[in-house]
């Protein structure tokens, strides 16, 4: 029996070590900015590129447009904690874009444009919403560094 | 056409509401792949251990057994029970008059936040707390002691009741308006009154709050003597083994080892694919996440039915399956019980301030009792590796809280270590299985509806 003691407990600490190198492996192993556009919603300004490079490259932007009757699947912007990111909202319906967790807020409405601007210094899964209507319009997750 | 039907008069009567958000709000994400892996590994890494150290062990330890007089107990649990009644009144007040906001009102996040985990916890330490502070019973006690009616109410009216709270909770939408709590409480109050008239068992079997607490309280070290003057410290084995477990003890359990697993599985895109495959759409998608919830325990009901069985045919029949299946139904507590902390203790953290602004303003009239209205202007965020940390950590550990009942049982049902050791091959592959799965859900990324 003492064998089959130290055999389990052997592979114990086997297992345990492995996942002790997971636990410490780079923290975040997700792209650091996937806006991912689907065609008619919503497009990243990365694909609308300018011929200058801009000097701070690493602002992460979702753009989001939403329709009169608000059909639109939600977005998913991923960023890494401490880059800069930005949302730019057209409607065809007046309301408040709403990004929780961050508590930033800005009028919408068709022929006014909302454009959030942020340091992604918290991190999270924070939701982009119209806040008088309640729809979720977008999504920032940003993962730690 | 009859579907269409259905799924109107549905629609019309649980219409969605702009999504709960704002007080409480745990901003969560997906835990990342390694972390899962690394959770996984180590409950695998402490199965194991458990296995070595089995051997080695000749027998289960001292028994613990003490009781410690506490004269000035009884008085403590008779201002606990003025305070519990109190308590309920006030939730259903708020609730159903005050302002019908999240972040104005006391009623949701004290229910659902304060009330059911924080019991939850206080029960896994004092396990017959809630039978002690109960304010239905008080309230029915005080209209007079019921008499003996001969008549018991099956274990699992509690079951049912416990899938209708985490239906309320998870699927129908409105389980954080206000005035939906208020009325639900006052709905439920009359039930949870009325049927002590008529069961003899209702506070121990019938009534929700008492099965449920009840059964968490089955893991606690210390329990209240029943002249309520004394503290009864054991190990909590001893205490299962006096109780009877039944077919829908193990019913409770799955209900609520499921009910924390739907919580993330219906958030996942995985589960909105599932949906949108089988044909739903969004004013059906209630009909499926009610099915999802209701069909969500057979799995962990059916998992280990097998477990048990196939640990039966491995101890040569020795003992009856039903034996083997009411007798380890208990090591299952620990697990449903971290599960539950696992999804939402971060949300007890998160919500401390705005609960504080409650205590001053509970009716969101615009008052400050105590000078705290303004704490719910505190944004308290946890980071998301301090969420990922927690979720992570209850699994594990509830996990450990597994195994190791699990041994306990095994070691006074068999013969001798090397017997007990091999009848816990089943139960660690069992709760490896629930915990990967857990883990495995949380790490599913989150849909948006």
């Amino acid at each position: 029996m003492k064998n089959s003691s130290a055999i389990f407990i052997a592979i114990g600490v086997l297992v345990l070590l492995a996942a002790i190198f997971f636990f410490n492996k780079s923290a975040n192993p997700e792209p650091a900015v996937t806006a991912t556009p689907t065609g008619q919603q919503s497009t990243t300004a990365s694909s609308e590129a300018s011929p200058i490079p801009s000097p701070t490259p690493s602002v992460a932007e979702l753009i989001i447009n939403v329709p009169a009757d608000l059909t639109l699947t939600a977005q998913t912007l991923r960023v890494k904690e401490g880059e800069k990111a930005t949302i730019k909202v057209t409607s065809q319906v007046a309301d408040e874009v709403h990004l929780h967790g961050y508590d930033l807020s800005q009028a919408v409405g068709p022929g006014t444009p909302a454009q959030i601007d942020l340091t992604a210094d918290k991190t999270g899964r924070f939701e982009i919403e119209l806040e008088e209507r309640g729809k979720a319009i977008g999504i920032l997750e940003v993962y730690p560094k | 056409m009859s579907q269409l039907l259905f799924a109107t008069i549905f629609t019309f009567l649980f219409p969605a509401i702009a999504s709960a958000h704002g007080i409480g709000e745990v901003y969560k994400l997906p835990v990342p792949l390694h972390y899962y892996l690394a959770g996984a590994g180590v409950a695998v890494a402490v199965s194991f251990f458990a296995l070595g150290l089995f051997f080695n062990k000749p027998s289960s330890g001292k028994e613990l057994n003490r009781i410690v007089h506490v004269p000035w107990l009884s008085s403590v649990l008779k201002g606990g029970r003025v305070l519990a009644v109190l308590l309920l009144l006030l939730t259903i007040a708020t609730g159903a008059f005050g302002a019908d906001d999240l972040s104005k009102n006391f009623a949701p996040t004290f229910f659902w936040v304060y009330f059911l985990i924080g019991f939850s916890i206080l029960s896994a330490l004092i396990g017959n707390l809630w039978d002690k502070l109960n304010p239905w019973k008080t309230l029915a006690y005080a209209t007079g002691l019921p008499r003996k009616t001969g008549k018991q109410v099956s274990g699992w009216v509690g079951v049912v009741l416990l899938l209708g709270l985490f239906w309320l909770e998870l699927v129908s939408g409105k389980s954080f308006i206000p005035s939906t709590v208020g009325l639900a409480l006052l709905g439920y109050s009359w039930f949870a009154i009325v049927f002590s008239r008529f069961y003899d068992n209702w506070y121990t079997e019938g009534e929700l709050f008492s099965v449920l607490y009840g059964f968490i309280g089955k893991l606690a070290f210390v329990r209240i003597s029943d002249d309520n003057t004394s503290l009864i410290l054991t190990n909590p084995y001893k205490g299962t083994k006096a109780a009877t477990a039944h077919w829908w003890t193990l019913g409770l359990a799955s209900v609520l080892l499921a009910g924390a697993s739907f919580d993330s599985l219906k958030e996942s895109t995985l589960w909105f694919d599932w949906i949108q495959a089988l044909g739903f759409t969004g004013s059906t998608y209630k009909i499926a996440d009610t099915l999802g919830l209701i069909l969500a325990p057979i799995p962990f009901y059916a998992l280990y039915l097998a477990a048990i069985g196939i640990m039966r045919k491995l101890m040569g029949n020795t003992y009856d399956f039903k034996t083997l299946a009411y007798r380890f139904v208990w090591s299952l507590i620990p697990i449903a019980f971290g599960y539950t902390l696992a999804h939402n203790f971060s949300l007890t953290i998160v919500a401390a301030p705005s609960m504080l602004a409650f205590l001053s303003d509970p009716f969101g009239f615009g008052w400050n009792l105590f000078g705290t209205a303004d704490f719910a202007q505190t944004n308290l965020l946890l980071g998301a590796k301090a969420v990922w940390f927690t979720e992570i950590g209850f699994i594990v550990a509830a996990h450990i809280a597994g195994v190791w009942f699990a041994h306990v049982v095994a070691m006074h049902l068999f013969p001798n270590t090397q017997q007990a050791t091999k009848s816990q091959y089943p139960m660690l592959l069992l709760m490896v299985g629930y915990t990967v799965m857990t883990l495995w859900l949380l790490s599913q990324p989150i849909v948006v509806r």
